[in-house]
């Protein structure tokens, strides 16, 4: 028998599996994907990108989400929420944007209020208790960057991020530039990269595709390379791959064991303590498809809370494109440099005010657009609405990739948890592991949208000052697939929380979600920095439940 | 399903355009008029100073495509309609076959289906194909002499595939 047994390997996964075998417990990993190491990986478009290496096919393993067609009528669809499976989950295809939440975050229903039609709620922690595992995060997982003091700048126990910063595409300081003058305060976006040869890690090899892609050398600081390749070296981790974990057994207490599904044989494993870090949506899923006599609704589900209040990150993006011909020739050349980095970010209106009144704000990320050739050439395809070909064509591939860049920004604000936004699942729909299928419902706020324009309105002025023409932005209530969260909210009240503030099921005496799932809201910023950050203090929760 | 079903079912419009592309290149039949009417479509298609499907070995790429079991066969069913509807188009404006067209003639037809959904859906598809095939690693058999990349002074990322993808 296991100390601990864990499902998942990502963010959510990786760190108490570090913490508890380097403790000197037995720790076993179940993981869906396969296993790959970091000389497996290649910057291969056809097969990464066009052909999604690392989701499932969707005829195999589909989600469902509710939907009305143009007539009014209700049905389902399939979409794909797959973000990685692969060991080391979907870390690896981070794009590594770190922010830490900030301190009102932690309590948004006491700092802003209530909200109408939102289940708005402080979480039972507050930022005081998660710092030290932020800057534990820094130091062990890895992020490089820069304090630049602004208004919103949260408490920091170490002065500066312990690795330096990426290098930075002269873009940078233009932006620097069109921010001063708007008298916005830009600042370098800390990554969860490394710059320089560090933590028994090689340093960033600047290939010019970081997102969407597994790190080539190691120097992006995803879940396996970071953590679970230096326990593995401790003889306490056993990592088991393309296992499905498909069912929970448990009585009225305790999980008894795990059921799982390798090699087409239905196996089972036993352990101390269960972690579930499934990502999101499948966390709940797997909680609801592991009903028995004790839990008829599912594991932990006896209050009905499981999949409840799903978050997203609310806002979306924009972008604008910066023509060499309108730059002075000293600048001409230095924009089409590839392979270095943007990082740039505002967080000025984290929070702001309109009409007196208070908001919660967010957080603005700038980039280059993403380098894939094919959906940059297929960009060129249109002038308008219309295919053009022949000369047209040639002359908008040209102008696109010798004489131009898209400058990007992407908006982060509170999707606010509401009645109309959770998981469930759908027992007419069945994987190819024979398991009900994630049935998802969106019924995003309004205010979702009204925040995110509020930003993406002073993104667009930094854009305008840079240059850039033919700008568009698209602020949506479309929920990202990769910026998911909530499911098994923590709070002290067992009827409207899954899990107490340690993230162990109320429950459930050895049952513990250390994903995602937990955020009652999810702050305005990108989640992975706080999924590793509170994985590390679930870690420690975890040790002292085994010590006593 | 002919293109007037075609433009009545909406839904597949959705299909297209998505996970089209996959496999290394096989041998087809290069005199089969679906891949010599393919040819032509793409030398009306493609600018003189643009890489020819030769350089690219696009013909060969979508002969691949449409005979790879990781492809749906909706999706290989509509790519091929889409030539039939090609030469029904032309017989409709000239009362000939595509391929027996002149150069005029043929650009107006494909003007002409331009302005349909499955016109716009077959031409953006086709061009998929192309710039899977100009940007792909030439492991993958495309991209001869990496004659893509040299035409918009392309750098790929590194490291770069030594052997097919294991999904492709």
């Amino acid at each position: 028998m296991y100390d601990v047994a864990i499902v998942g390997s990502g963010a959510g996964a990786a760190p108490i599996a570090y913490e508890l075998s380097n403790a000197g417990y037995k720790v076993v990993v179940l993981e869906k994907g396969k296993h790959y190491n970091t000389e497996d990986f290649n910057k291969d478009e056809l097969s990464v990108a066009r052909n999604n290496l690392f989701t499932p096919s969707l005829d195999d393993e589909y989600h469902l989400v509710n939907d009305i067609d143009k007539d009014g009528k209700a049905y389902k669809r399939k979409q794909s929420f797959w973000n990685g499976s692969l060991v080391g989950g979907s870390s690896n295809l981070m794009s590594g944007y770190f922010h830490r939440m900030k301190p009102n975050d932690f309590k948004l229903k006491s700092v802003y209020g209530e909200i109408k039609g939102a289940n708005v709620v402080d979480w039972p922690i507050s930022y005081d208790d998660l710092e030290p595992y932020y800057d534990k995060v820094e130091k062990v997982v890895g992020v490089s960057g820069r304090v630049v003091d602004h208004k919103f700048q949260e408490k920091r126990s170490s002065k500066d991020f312990p690795f330096e910063p990426l290098a930075e595409q002269a873009i940078s300081s233009w932006i620097d530039d069109a921010c001063k003058k708007l008298n916005f305060t830009s600042m370098p976006t800390p990554r969860a990269v490394l710059a320089l040869p560090a933590l028994q890690r090689n340093s960033c090899s600047y290939s010019n595709f970081c997102g969407s892609y597994a790190c080539a050398t190691g120097a992006k600081s995803h879940a396996k390379v970071a953590l679970l390749d230096k326990a593995l070296k401790n003889g306490n981790l056993t990592i088991i791959s393309e296992a499905f974990v498909y069912k929970i057994d448990s009585s009225k207490t305790d999980v008894t064991s795990l059921k799982y599904i390798k090699n087409s044989k239905e196996q089972e494993i036993k352990a101390k303590i269960y972690v579930v870090a499934a990502q999101a949506i499948e966390s709940s899923r797997l909680l609801l498809n592991s009903k028995n006599s004790f839990f008829p609704y599912g594991l932990a589900n006896n209050n009905k809370q499981v999949g409840k209040n799903l978050i997203f990150s609310a806002g979306g993006s924009g972008e604008g494109r910066l023509y060499k011909k309108d730059l002075p020739k000293s600048k001409q050349d230095e924009l089409l440099v590839r392979g270095l980095f943007v990082n740039r970010s505002l967080q000025d209106w984290y929070e702001y005010f309109e009409y007196g009144k208070a908001y919660k704000g967010g957080t603005i990320d700038f980039l280059f657009e993403h380098q894939n050739p094919v959906p940059r050439a297929l960009e060129a395809l249109y002038n308008g609405n219309d295919i053009v070909w022949g000369k047209e064509l040639s002359k908008n591939l040209k102008t696109s990739f010798l004489e131009s860049k898209v400058i990007t920004f992407e908006v982060f604000n509170d999707w606010l948890p509401t009645d109309g936004t959770f998981v469930n699942v759908d027992d007419t729909h069945k994987d190819k592991f024979e398991q009900s299928v994630a049935l998802l419902s969106f019924d995003p706020h309004k205010q979702d949208i009204k925040v995110g324009k509020h930003l993406a309105q002073k993104a667009e002025q930094v854009l305008r000052e840079l240059g850039c023409k033919e700008m568009s932005t698209g602020i949506s209530s479309a929920p990202p697939p990769n910026l998911v969260a909530g499911g098994c909210r923590f709070g002290e009240d067992k009827k409207t929380s899954v899990l107490d503030k340690n993230c162990k099921a109320h429950e459930l005496n050895n049952l513990y979600v250390s994903d995602a799932s937990f955020m009652p809201t999810g702050g305005s910023v990108p989640y992975t920095w706080t999924i590793y950050a509170n994985s590390f203090r679930v870690a420690d929760m975890i040790k002292e439940h085994l010590q006593s | 399903m002919n293109r007037r079903t075609f433009m009545r079912s909406a839904g597949v419009i959705t299909l297209l355009g998505t996970n089209l592309s996959a496999g290394y290149i096989i041998d087809f039949d290069k005199n089969d008029s679906f891949y010599t009417t393919l040819e032509l479509l793409f030398s009306d298609l493609l600018a003189a100073d643009m890489p020819s499907v030769k350089q690219l070995n696009t013909i060969a790429y979508i002969a691949t495509v449409l005979n790879s079991k990781k492809v749906k066969e909706n999706e290989k069913d509509f790519y091929k309609n889409g030539i039939k509807w090609l030469n029904e188009d032309s017989k409709e404006l000239y009362n000939k076959l595509y391929s027996n067209l002149n150069s005029d003639q043929r650009q107006n037809v494909l003007k002409h289906i331009n302005t349909y959904s499955w016109g716009d859906s077959f031409l953006y598809n086709s061009f998929i194909y192309y710039f899977e095939s100009m940007f792909s690693d030439p492991v993958y058999g495309v991209n001869i002499d990496e004659s893509g990349w040299k035409y918009l002074n392309y750098t790929p990322g590194y490291p770069r595939p030594n052997k097919v993808g294991e999904n492709v």
